[in-house]
C-alpha cells in the first residue's frame, strides 16, 4: 500500500515538474518565434513539444485508466453483491437468475486471471444438517451453470453455509427468501 | 431330620390344600379390572439424613445430598417427591435402619417408597448409610454403604448419583443414566457456534471446542470418550474427532470432498458414517476415523442427491438417514444385511434429525408441519407417528437418553433456542441450561462410568 | 436383584417353614393359574352377566382422593347420605390397628391418612356417578396419549390443591344415571373406583412389546377392612407388581357394604393393565 503511494506521489512530482516545464519553453518560443535557434535549442524545443504531447497523452491515459478502475470495480463489486436466489427447499437456477449468471460468466472470462468462491446459503426453516447440504447444491448448481457459460471449473469453489449465516436473521418470507441464495466472492 | 419330613408334608399339605381349594375360591370372586394408573409416577419419600458430627459446613453437605437426590430422582420422570410436611417420623433423629421406621406412620404420607440416609464426614472422606424401603410392604428393599475417597464438597454429587442408579437398579431392574452426559451447540452473541457439554441434568455446562470457527452436529462416540463433529476449522465444513475433555485434541477425519457433515458413530466405537460430497453428490459413506473411504452406503440416485444425518440401530444392522430422494426431505431406513432401503416417514414434507432409541424399536425425529418443527416418535417398523412437542416454537434434533426413557431437543418455545428434556412419552418437558446465547443440536452420551 | 426381590416378595425369613411353604404355594398358584388361563384362554370368566365394566378414570374427572376417604369415614359413622364438611377427629387418625403379620399376606390394614384441611364429603355413590357420566360423555372422544398424559398430570396437581364446596354438585346430581346398576354393582364400582385412585405407576416403565397384566386377590369384611391380599398373576414387571399390591393397600379400609348386602365377606379379584401404549 505504502509503496503505490510513493510511487504516485514521483510521478505527481514529475508530471508538475514537466508542465511547469512545459510552459516556460512555450513562452521561449513565442518571444522568438523565427529561425536561428541552435540546434541545441531545437533539440530543446523538439523534446519539450514531444515531452507536452507525451504528457497530456499521459494524462489522458491516466483518466481513461481512472475511469476504466472505477468501471472495472464497478463490474467487481456488482460481480460480488450480486446474489441469485432459491425456492424453499430447491436448488434449482430460476430463470429470473439466469441474466445474472451470464453477466457474472461474462465478467469471469473478461478477468481470466480471477478466482472466485460461491457460497451456498438457505434459510433458516429446515435442518441445520440438510440445510448444510442443500447450501451445497445450490452453490453446486450455481458453478455447474457459470461452467456450462464456459468458465474454468479449476477457477471456481464452492462452499455451503447452510443456514449458518443469514443476510436477515428475522422470521418473515421476506427474510427467507433473501437468504436462501447464492453469492459469489472474489478470492 | 425327623423336623424336615414334617415340614415336606406339612408343605404338600398345604400344597394340595391351595390346589383344591383354590380354583372353585376364584371362581367365587368378583371380577375387577384397572386399566392405566391414575396417578403416573410413584411417590417417594425422602427425609433429612441423618449427619453425624455436625458443622455447619457437613450439615449444609447433608441438605445438598438430599436435595440432589430428590431433584435427581424427580428427573427420571419416574419418581414424584412427596411433600416433607406429610411426614410424621424424621429418621434423621430416630434413626434409618428398618427397626427405626414406623411404617404405619409412612403411610399416611401418600408415598409408597422411602429413602433413609446417614452421612459421616471424616476428612477427606464421605461415607454414606442408605436404605430403600417399600412403605405398604414394610420391608427394607437395600441397605448399602457408599464412599467417597478426596474432597466431600466433590465427592458428594457421584456419591448420591451412585445411590439414585442404584433406586434405579431396584426398582426398574435397569441401571438408570445418571453417569450420561449431554453435548451441544452453543453460540454466543459475538462467538461462532461451539460444542459445550454438560451432565444429564444440566450440571456444569462448559465449553469443550475452541475452534473459532462454526462447530456443528456433535456426535458421541459410544463409549462416550470421543465426539466427532463439524466444523469450518478450515473455512468448509469438514469432519473432525476429538476426545470429550477440555483441551483434548483435535483430529480431522475429511478433507476432500466440499460438504462433509453429519458424522456418525457405528456402535462398535470404530467406523463412523458421514455424509461426503466426494462424488459430486452428497451421499453416506462408510469411513475409518482416519477418514479412509471403506464403502459408499447410498446409492447415487441423481447428481444433486442429498442423503445426510446418518444414525444406526443400536444392533448396528440398520442405519436410518434423510434423503431427498422423494422430493422432500424424508427418513429411510437401510438394511445393511441386504442392502434394501425403506422410507420410513410419510407425514408431511419434511421430516429429518432421526435419532434410533436405544431399545432398537422407535425412531424420534423432528418434522415440519403447520409452520413449526415438532419432536415424533414413531415405531421403525412404520406405522403412525406420536406427536410429542405441540407447535410452541421449533423443537427440532432429538436425542435419547441411554435407558430410553427421557428425549433431549432443541426448542425455540421461549423466543431464543435452549435445551429442552422430556419424558419419551412426551410429558414432562423443561428446560435443560440456561445459558447466555443460543443452544440447539443436543445429543445425548451412554453411560461413562459404569 | 431378583433375590432381593422374591425375598421381599416371599415375606422374609420369620420361620423356615413359612418360607418354605409359601414359596411352595406361590408356585403352586402361578402354575395354577397359569394352567387355567392355558386351558380357559381368558382367565376367569364371569358366570351370568358381566360383572366386569372398565371405568377408564384417565377420560374422566374425579374428586379427589382425600375426600373419598373422607367419605369412607362419614360412612362408617353411619351417615351415609348427609354431604358435610368435617374434620377427622385426632383419635381416628391415630388409630391404628395394624395386627401382626400372618404370611403369606393375611394383612388388615384400617390406617387413615390424616387430613388438615377441610373438604368436602364425596360419597363412593357420587364417586361412581360421576365417572359413569363422565365416561358416557367422553367414550366417543379419542385424544392422543400425550395429550392424556399432560391432562393426568394436572389431575394429579389438582389433587393437592383443596378443593372448592360444591364444585361437583352439578354433575353430582340431577342428571338420570345412564347405566342402572344393583347396590352391589354399585359397590364394586366404587371399590375399582378407589383403588384406581390409588394406583400410581410410572406408564412409560412398561415396554410396548410386552402386555403388562397383574392380578391381585384380596378379601373384602363387612366392615370394609381388607384380608389376604396377594398377587396371583405376576406381570413379570416386579415394580409394576409392588404398584398394583400398593394400589391395594393404600386403599384400605374400603367402606363398609352397605345396607343391602349381607355377605359374611367378598372375594375379589382384581386385574391391573396397561393399555393404550405406542
Amino acid at each position: 500500500m505504502g509503496k503505490t503511494w510513493r510511487v504516485r506521489l514521483a510521478l505527481i512530482t514529475v508530471l508538475l515538474t514537466m508542465l511547469v516545464a512545459v510552459s516556460c519553453s512555450k513562452k521561449a518560443v513565442e518571444t522568438d518565434p523565427a529561425a536561428g535557434i541552435t540546434a541545441q535549442e531545437t533539440m530543446t524545443e523538439e523534446t519539450s513539444d514531444d515531452a507536452a504531447a507525451t504528457d497530456a497523452a499521459l494524462i489522458a491515459e491516466e483518466e481513461l485508466m481512472k475511469k476504466e478502475a472505477a468501471a472495472r470495480e464497478e463490474a467487481r463489486t456488482a460481480f460480488q453483491d450480486t446474489d441469485i436466489y432459491f425456492n424453499y427447499d430447491s436448488s434449482a437456477v430460476q430463470d429470473s437468475d439466469i441474466a445474472i449468471l451470464e453477466a457474472k460468466a461474462e465478467w469471469l472470462k473478461e478477468n481470466p486471471g480471477v478466482r472466485i468462491t460461491v457460497e451456498g446459503h438457505c434459510d433458516d426453516r429446515g435442518t441445520t444438517d440438510y440445510n448444510l447440504a442443500l447450501g451445497d447444491r445450490r452453490a453446486a448448481r450455481a458453478m455447474a451453470f457459470l461452467e456450462s457459460l464456459g468458465v474454468e471449473a479449476d477457477r471456481m469453489v464452492t462452499v455451503s453455509y447452510g443456514e449458518e449465516r443469514p443476510l436477515d436473521p428475522t422470521a418473515s418470507e421476506a427474510a427467507w427468501s433473501k437468504n436462501r441464495r447464492a453469492h459469489f466472492v472474489i478470492r | 431330620m425327623k423336623k424336615t419330613y414334617r415340614i415336606i408334608v406339612q408343605t404338600l399339605l398345604l400344597m394340595a390344600f391351595l390346589l383344591s381349594g383354590t380354583p372353585s375360591q376364584a371362581e367365587d370372586r368378583v371380577q375387577l379390572r384397572v386399566t392405566n394408573p391414575f396417578e403416573n409416577k410413584t411417590p417417594v419419600a425422602v427425609p433429612a439424613f441423618h449427619i453425624a458430627a455436625a458443622s455447619d459446613h457437613e450439615k449444609e453437605l447433608a441438605t445438598q445430598a438430599v436435595t440432589l437426590l430428590q431433584e435427581t430422582l424427580a428427573f427420571t420422570g419416574y419418581f414424584r417427591m412427596v411433600n416433607p410436611e406429610a411426614f410424621l417420623e424424621a429418621p434423621s433423629q430416630t434413626g434409618i435402619t428398618e427397626q427405626d421406621i414406623h411404617f404405619d406412620r409412612w403411610r399416611s404420607s401418600g408415598a409408597e417408597l422411602l429413602v433413609t440416609g446417614s452421612l459421616t464426614v471424616s476428612g477427606q472422606a464421605i461415607i454414606g448409610d442408605f436404605y430403600l424401603y417399600d412403605i405398604f410392604r414394610q420391608k427394607s428393599l437395600f441397605g448399602v454403604r457408599l464412599r467417597g475417597a478426596g474432597s466431600p464438597d466433590e465427592n458428594l454429587r457421584p456419591l448420591i448419583l451412585k445411590l439414585a442408579d442404584k433406586i434405579m437398579v431396584t426398582y426398574s431392574g435397569k441401571h438408570g443414566f445418571f453417569g450420561s452426559r449431554i453435548a451441544f451447540v452453543s453460540k454466543g452473541s459475538s462467538t461462532p457456534k461451539e460444542i459445550w457439554t454438560c451432565d444429564f441434568d444440566g450440571y456444569k455446562p462448559a465449553q469443550l471446542t475452541r475452534n473459532k470457527a462454526i462447530t456443528l452436529t456433535p456426535a458421541w462416540s459410544p463409549d462416550g470418550s470421543k465426539i466427532a463433529y463439524t466444523s469450518y476449522v478450515n473455512d468448509k465444513p469438514d469432519i473432525f474427532v476429538q476426545g470429550a475433555w477440555p483441551g483434548a485434541r483435535r483430529d480431522i477425519v475429511t478433507a476432500k470432498g466440499t460438504t462433509n457433515i453429519t458424522p456418525a458413530w457405528l456402535p462398535d466405537g470404530q467406523m463412523m458414517a458421514a455424509s461426503l460430497t466426494i462424488e459430486g453428490d452428497q451421499a453416506i459413506y462408510l469411513l475409518t476415523q482416519k477418514g479412509k473411504i471403506r464403502k459408499r452406503l447410498t446409492r447415487k440416485w441423481g447428481k444433486w442427491g442429498i442423503d445426510v444425518s446418518p444414525v444406526f440401530s443400536p444392533s448396528g444392522d440398520r442405519m436410518a438417514f434423510v434423503s431427498k430422494r422423494s422430493g422432500s426431505p424424508q427418513i429411510y431406513i437401510k438394511n445393511l444385511n441386504n442392502g434394501r432401503i425403506e422410507r420410513l416417514t410419510f407425514d408431511g414434507k419434511y421430516n429429518t434429525s432421526p435419532a434410533w432409541s436405544p431399545t432398537g424399536d422407535q425412531m424420534a425425529y423432528a418434522g415440519f408441519k403447520d409452520g413449526h418443527f415438532d419432536i415424533h416418535v414413531m415405531d421403525v417398523r412404520g406405522g403412525r407417528p406420536m406427536q410429542l412437542t405441540l407447535g410452541t416454537g421449533d423443537n427440532e434434533t432429538p436425542s435419547w437418553s441411554p435407558d430410553g426413557s427421557l428425549i433431549v431437543f432443541s426448542s425455540t418455545r421461549k423466543g431464543k433456542s435452549s435445551i429442552y428434556v422430556m419424558n419419551a412419552y412426551g410429558t414432562d418437558q423443561r428446560q435443560l441450561v440456561s445459558l447466555p446465547g443460543e443452544q440447539t443440536a443436543p445429543v445425548w452420551s451412554s453411560n461413562l462410568n459404569q | 436383584m431378583m433375590q432381593a426381590f422374591t425375598h421381599y416378595l416371599t415375606g422374609g425369613d420369620e420361620n423356615r417353614f413359612l418360607t418354605l411353604a409359601v414359596l411352595f404355594s406361590l408356585t403352586g398358584h402361578i402354575l395354577l393359574f397359569t394352567l387355567s388361563h392355558v386351558l380357559t384362554t381368558s382367565g376367569y370368566k364371569p358366570h351370568k352377566t358381566p360383572r366386569s365394566i372398565d371405568v377408564d378414570l384417565m377420560q374422566t374427572e374425579l374428586p379427589p382422593p382425600q375426600p373419598s376417604k373422607e367419605s369412607v369415614q362419614a360412612k362408617s359413622s353411619a351417615k351415609p347420605a348427609t354431604p358435610s364438611t368435617s374434620a377427622p377427629s385426632k383419635k381416628a387418625t391415630r388409630k391404628k390397628t395394624a395386627k401382626k403379620v400372618t404370611p403369606p399376606a393375611a394383612k388388615s390394614f384400617t390406617g387413615k391418612r390424616p387430613t388438615k384441611r377441610k373438604q368436602r364429603v364425596i360419597t363412593p355413590d357420587e364417586l361412581v356417578q360421576n365417572a359413569l357420566q363422565k365416561m358416557a360423555k367422553e367414550t366417543s372422544k379419542k385424544e392422543p396419549l400425550s395429550h392424556r398424559l399432560n391432562r393426568l398430570k394436572k389431575e394429579v396437581a389438582d389433587r393437592k390443591a383443596p378443593e372448592t364446596v360444591g364444585a361437583n354438585d352439578g354433575a353430582a346430581t340431577g342428571q338420570p344415571t345412564a347405566v342402572q346398576m344393583s347396590i352391589k354393582e354399585r359397590y364394586y364400582r366404587t371399590i375399582e373406583v378407589i383403588i384406581r385412585k390409588n394406583w400410581a405407576f410410572p406408564t412409560q416403565m412398561a415396554s410396548s412389546k410386552t402386555q403388562l397384566k397383574t392380578q391381585i386377590i384380596f378379601t373384602v369384611m363387612p366392615d370394609g377392612s381388607v384380608r389376604d391380599v396377594w398377587v396371583s398373576l405376576r406381570s413379570g414387571n416386579a415394580n409394576f407388581d409392588r404398584s398394583a399390591l400398593s394400589a391395594v393397600h393404600k386403599s384400605t379400609p374400603l367402606p363398609p357394604y352397605p345396607a343391602g348386602i349381607t355377605d359374611q365377606k367378598i372375594p375379589f379379584v382384581i386385574d391391573f393393565d396397561v393399555s393404550e401404549l405406542l
